[in-house]
């Protein structure tokens, strides 16, 4: 009789319960992880694209200009802007010669609680050099 | 005991409490799964939606910064630039690493919206807007879905004073292209994002075609 018995034992259903909690867990972990891994490559992306979208129009205007906001329509970030001598260049080069001057402009993205969340720096020819 | 365990029928406490536990496991296992496939389904929206901002990102890098004049003779002979900026349109010449299988350096793009999709058109052969019947070579791909509207901007520098002049459209006297194109595009959920970017050899008191006239 006892080889033909079709009920489980409490240890049985037990086990089987927890295996069961165990696989959602996973597939719980799994989901979550890809989720985040989303959210974050989507912030990721977003930063650099206002990056790129301030970088691209101030290589095009001339020194100073602001960012109108149909270019950067991004309100949770501001732009900070610094130029500085450009670094490395060899002995020989100078950085500036008649009418040009070779800068390093820093473009710098602010988040609202005014971290920097990224940078971009590029040598730039400016009209103007003595 | 031995008369407890061959009893072959369940009190009602005994159903309702087994009614009451597969309740439990039931509602567990569907929030659980309910969740799951939130999680899963918003992964897969935003995994969708940061694949089609990759394709435009490669459209723009690759087109935009790469939009070269060029010109072509009209059927009446006249020469006219290759190039078209409308408000929702843009068609222009570009550069173009040549791979194998093909054989030009040089692409024509199209760019437009056709029902909630936008689409980028190209062939290695001029397209003219006087030649009704498309190039042989004309290929066509979807580059996003799901699109409100899409518009151009044109960056245009002040010969004084070098400042940009955005343009919702591009005036076709010029006998120059723009120095910047802007796309953006509006999504049906609301969504809103602009790409801009300089084309080749553009930009403040700089050219590598000939130097303008002030």
């Amino acid at each position: 009789m006892n080889s033909k018995k079709i009920n489980f034992t409490l240890v049985e259903v037990a086990i089987a319960i927890g295996i069961l909690a165990l696989g959602i867990a996973a597939a719980m972990g799994i989901i979550g992880a890809a989720k985040h891994r989303m959210n974050k490559a989507e912030s990721q992306w977003r930063r650099q694209h206002a990056l790129t979208q301030a970088a691209e129009f101030l290589l095009l205007a001339p020194p100073d200009t602001m960012l109108p906001r149909t270019i950067f329509d991004y309100p949770e970030f501001t732009v900070t802007i610094n130029t500085s001598l450009p670094e490395n260049l060899p002995e020989n080069v100078p950085a500036n010669t008649v009418g040009w001057q070779l800068s390093a402009l820093h473009i710098n993205l602010i988040d609202k609680t005014g971290k920097q969340v990224d940078s971009i720096v590029i040598d730039r020819l400016l009209h103007g050099g003595k | 005991m031995n008369r407890i365990f061959r009893r072959k029928y369940f009190t009602l406490i005994e159903l309702v409490a087994a009614a009451a536990i597969m309740a439990m496991i039931a509602v567990t296992i569907g929030l659980v799964l309910t969740t799951v496939y939130r999680s899963w389904r918003h992964a897969d929206i935003v995994h969708n939606r940061l694949s089609e901002k990759l394709r435009i990102d490669a459209i723009v890098d690759t087109a935009f910064k790469n939009a070269v004049p060029f010109n072509w003779k009209t059927p009446d002979l006249k020469n006219t630039l290759i190039f078209i900026g409308g408000s929702n349109y843009l068609m222009l010449t570009c550069l173009h690493r040549v791979t194998p299988g093909e054989n030009a350096g040089i692409r024509f793009l199209k760019l437009y919206r056709e029902d909630d999709k936008l689409i980028a058109a190209y062939q290695i052969t001029p397209i003219l807007s006087w030649d009704e019947a498309p190039g042989d070579s004309l290929r066509t791909e979807v580059i996003a879905g799901g699109i409100a509207s899409i518009s151009f901007l044109y960056a245009d520098l002040d010969k004084m004073n070098g400042s940009v002049q955005l343009l919702s459209q591009w005036d076709d006297s010029k006998d120059y292209i723009p120095q910047g194109i802007q796309l953006t595009i509006e999504w049906k959920n609301g969504e809103k994002e602009s790409w801009f970017r300089r084309t080749a050899g553009n930009g403040y008191l700089q050219s590598f075609s000939t130097p303008r006239s002030n």
